[in-house]
């Protein structure tokens, strides 16, 4: 909408209907969900009576109303999982594998055979982290990606989900090293005993 | 437990401990006696330096996430069908 003009939903889609995709889509993980949250979006943006002013600031806007939609969808999926009990999976696989049972290393992180650096140049680099975000367990990455992509604080993320602290720290902290794994056997390769990648 | 066995278990952590600790630097802000139990405990063990490294450099990539995707060549958008159901949605509701 230009500041004092006409209010044009449709113009509003096609300026800005891929990258409210995007954005959603990085988020729910399911192409069909974020289309569903962009047409509520664009919806809500038609019949608030909140307005913005200037252009720079249309998509902005746009995005600050998608993002309470997107914490309305994890809190109604973080309902409907209470409901249905699959909160929890009883084995920490992730942490099974890396660590023995007295906390010890099953098995240690390898150095990273590429270069950080290089590999941020490189298209499929982000290609291979979504893919991996994409894999994180629906009950890890929902709270993973309120706080490390919305930047929400914990609290807020603890709200959304109906869980305590502790059980959000462990949550994003499984999150954290499936990630990791994920990168280092899908992007990183390992090389034991060689001098590049991230110590 | 008393405050210095409650000490002595933080400051001898296994790992597993340790990498959990590593993960609440970036959620909360860690006692005195943790940082202090992760600093000397990374001083001298070679993964768990490692595990720290990798982890706070995933974590900035997927900081940078969002901004990249929006650079890609062909960056994924709206299907045709769902951009037509919107735009049909949107005519309705005007």
């Amino acid at each position: 909408m230009e500041s004092g003009g006409p209010t044009d939903p449709e113009q509003w889609l096609e300026l800005h209907g891929d990258s409210l995709f995007r954005y959603a889509m990085l988020r729910v993980r399911r192409s069909e969900t974020a289309a569903d949250l962009v047409q509520e979006t664009l919806l809500s943006a038609l019949g608030g009576p909140s307005r913005f002013e200037g252009r720079s600031s249309e998509r902005t806007w746009l995005i600050g109303i998608l993002r309470n939609k997107i914490s309305d969808y994890f809190r109604q999926c973080a309902r409907e999982a209470a409901m249905l009990g699959t909160v929890e999976n009883a084995a920490d696989a992730t942490a099974e594998a890396l660590f023995r049972a007295d906390g010890r290393w099953r098995a240690t992180p390898e150095r990273w055979s590429r270069d950080p650096a290089d590999s941020l140049e490189r298209a499929e680099f982000w290609l291979t982290l979504w893919a991996c975000l994409d894999g994180l367990p629906e009950n890890l990455a929902g709270p993973f990606i309120l706080r490390e992509l919305e930047g929400m604080a914990p609290e807020e993320v603890c709200q959304v989900f109906g869980i305590t602290a502790t059980n959000l720290w462990a949550r994003l902290h499984r999150a954290r090293l499936r990630l990791r794994g994920c990168l280092e056997r899908r992007w990183f390769g390992t090389k034991r005993g060689g001098e590049s990648g991230s110590e | 437990m008393s405050r210095l066995s409650r000490a002595f278990a933080i400051l001898n952590a296994p790992c597993a401990h340790i990498a959990l600790l590593m993960s609440h630097e970036f959620d909360r802000p860690l006692s005195r006696l943790e940082r202090c139990a992760l600093w000397l405990h990374v001083v001298y063990c070679v993964p768990c330096r490692r595990l720290r490294a990798q982890m706070r450099a995933s974590r900035q990539f997927v900081e940078r996430l969002p901004e990249q995707l929006e650079r890609l060549e062909r960056p994924p958008g709206l299907s045709p069908e769902a951009r037509e159901r919107i735009r049909l949605r949107l005519r309705e509701s005007k």
